[in-house]
């Protein structure tokens, strides 16, 4: 038994965390999700594109009216439905 | 039995938190009392270091605490689970002959030397070329390399050969069988256990004549097993040294495959392993049998190890198979304590979240164990491969001991001033520790590519900091306990 207490010396760390997390206790847990939710979205923003903007801007998707005749009659398509219908 | 006194009186009061401390600073308290003198034992001589010993271990758990805080943070994305590879340079197909044929000329060697050499184990060039350049280095430098083993793997070149001569002459032959799934890396791994028994147990380990044979055998089995299953398939698989160097090779930024270098990010390569039958059998007896190595140098064995084996002399046995069968359990408690280690950090992990079973963790997480294992085998046999890995040098030229001088090197010598014990102690502790932070990259990136969310991911890698600091303090302890 004696000789195995130079090995509890090297081992005593990993005891003590083991000893916390068998409480059912992960310090520090919140702040650390914390934190990766948030480098999370800072990479989320920083790698959205110029056009992400535009995009999400609402338009017509179905032509009415006025328009409906005219797409019927033009050759091809305004240039604001073309891209809707693409 | 203070502090079991101590969290008794204060379970009515304290909350678990403050328990929690109170065990945790006793733990503290109890290792700071014994004074131990700051040792740490290479294959020879002591490391004269500035504080304590076990005072690296808590500096190691430090920095994986701190690796852990600043991957949990910082690394919110999978950046290894998918492998990617660029070409670095190529070169002919008709490369990988020459190549083949020094590995198989080195074989040849081998049996010659075994067979014709001298008896001398210092002085043949089989036990230093089979221990030390073929078990230590070959593995290592795979691991920094890459895969280059497969070309110099003289059963799998004699395989080629005669694959092409055979196809030259028209005979296009398909493997018999297809490889079992259920078989996997388990040949790999019986492999693994004989050659570490063969090393650390057999006491005629380092007669030349019995390496000479076994290294026959074993070309031997290599040949019908590629026969049967195919070339690749039984090289990756159902060879231990090849699946063994080949599963370390997966450390490496760079590979060797298709008549070209690649070249890929970090640790990438390590994600697709784990899912075969028997691949965390196969890291757990790599790191197993390398803690075995340094316990049974160690105080702790040397003192159990007597009372075992008079148990199976008490049985009638003699001495010399009643020592190698107490050396045998020692070698199989290592592995299970080892694997013991990891199945902790497993059922933690479960305890998270229960959306996975235990073996689909302990597979999905087998890959987090291999920079342990390649850091194992640097910290234990550093200083054996720079001290007697000079050996080779004198051995080239003076392979069977007769006295000859191919190469004008027979009068070199082993030149132990080259690096001293706390130089050694140093890389070794760097080595585990670097080691052990890959693996929690590892853990941590696979976490959150299965994860759910952010709070299981985090939560899931609390275990895994458990196993990683468990593993690392497992190790400087055996180091620092070999004695000279």
């Amino acid at each position: 038994m004696a000789q195995l207490l130079p090995a509890l010396a090297y081992l005593a760390p990993a005891l003590t965390i083991l000893a916390v997390l068998a409480l059912r206790r992960y310090p520090g847990e919140r702040a650390l999700v914390a934190a990766l939710e948030r480098h999370r979205d800072r990479r989320g923003r920083v790698r959205a594109p110029r056009g992400a903007a535009r995009k999400h801007t609402p338009r017509a998707l179905v032509a009415r009216g006025g328009r409906l005749i005219g797409c019927a009659l033009a050759v091809r398509p305004p240039p604001l439905l073309g891209l809707a219908l693409s | 039995m203070l502090f079991k006194f101590t969290l008794r009186r204060a379970r009515g009061r304290l909350p678990a938190a403050r328990r929690a401390t109170l065990l945790s600073a006793g733990l503290l308290v109890s290792s700071a009392a014994w004074p131990l003198a700051a040792e740490a034992h290479g294959v020879s001589g002591r490391a004269s270091l500035p504080v304590p010993a076990w005072l690296f271990a808590w500096a190691a758990a430090i920095v994986l605490v701190v690796s852990f805080v600043l991957l949990s943070a910082m690394w919110s994305r999978p950046r290894l689970q998918q492998l990617s590879e660029r070409r670095v340079c190529s070169w002919p197909e008709w490369i990988a002959a020459p190549a083949g044929l020094i590995g198989l000329a080195l074989f040849a060697l081998v049996v010659y030397a075994g067979y014709d050499g001298v008896a001398t184990p210092s002085a043949n060039f089989d036990p230093t070329f089979i221990f030390i350049v073929f078990w230590v280095a070959v593995p290592l430098s795979s691991g920094v390399l890459g895969n280059w083993f497969g070309a110099f793997s003289p059963w799998r070149a004699l395989a080629r050969a005669v694959r092409w001569g055979g196809a030259r002459a028209g005979l296009r032959r398909r493997a018999p069988l297809s490889y079992p799934g259920w078989l996997g890396r388990w040949p790999a791994v019986v492999g693994l256990i004989g050659f570490a028994w063969l090393e650390l147990i057999y006491h005629d380990h380092d007669d030349p004549v019995i390496l000479a044979s076994l290294s026959l055998a074993y070309f031997a089995l290599m040949l019908v097993g590629m026969a049967l299953f195919g070339i690749e398939q039984w090289s990756e698989r159902g060879d231990a040294f090849g699946g063994y160097f080949g599963l370390l090779a997966r450390l490496s930024a760079f590979d060797v495959h298709g008549g070209a270098l690649w070249r890929r990010r970090l640790l990438s390569a390590l994600s697709s392993f784990g899912g075969e039958s028997g691949a965390v059998a196969l890291v757990l007896v790599i790191i197993g049998i390398t803690t075995f190595d340094g316990a049974s140098n160690g105080v702790v064995w040397n003192t159990l190890q007597p009372h075992v084996q008079s148990w199976f002399t008490g049985l009638g046995l003699g001495d010399t198979p009643a020592d190698e069968l107490a050396d045998s359990l020692g070698m199989l408690l290592a592995i299970a304590i080892v694997a013991g280690f990891y199945w902790l950090g497993v059922l933690g992990m479960r305890s998270v979240s229960r959306r996975y079973d235990a073996r689909a963790l302990a597979r999905s997480y087998a890959h987090t164990l291999v920079p342990i294992g390649f850091a194992y085998v640097l910290a234990h046999y550093f200083s054996l491969l720079v001290w007697q890995g000079q050996a080779i040098g004198y051995l080239a030229s003076n392979p069977l001991g007769h006295g000859s001088d191919y190469f004008g090197t027979a009068h070199w010598h082993v030149h132990y001033g080259f690096i001293g014990s706390t130089g050694i102690w140093y890389v070794q502790v760097l080595a585990l520790v670097a080691g052990h932070v890959c693996g929690l990259a590892l853990a941590h990136d696979r976490a959150l590519a299965t994860s759910r969310s952010s709070e299981e991911a985090v939560r899931s890698q609390y275990w895994m900091l458990v196993v990683m600091v468990g593993f690392t303090s497992l190790g400087l302890w055996l180091l620092s306990s070999v004695n000279t």
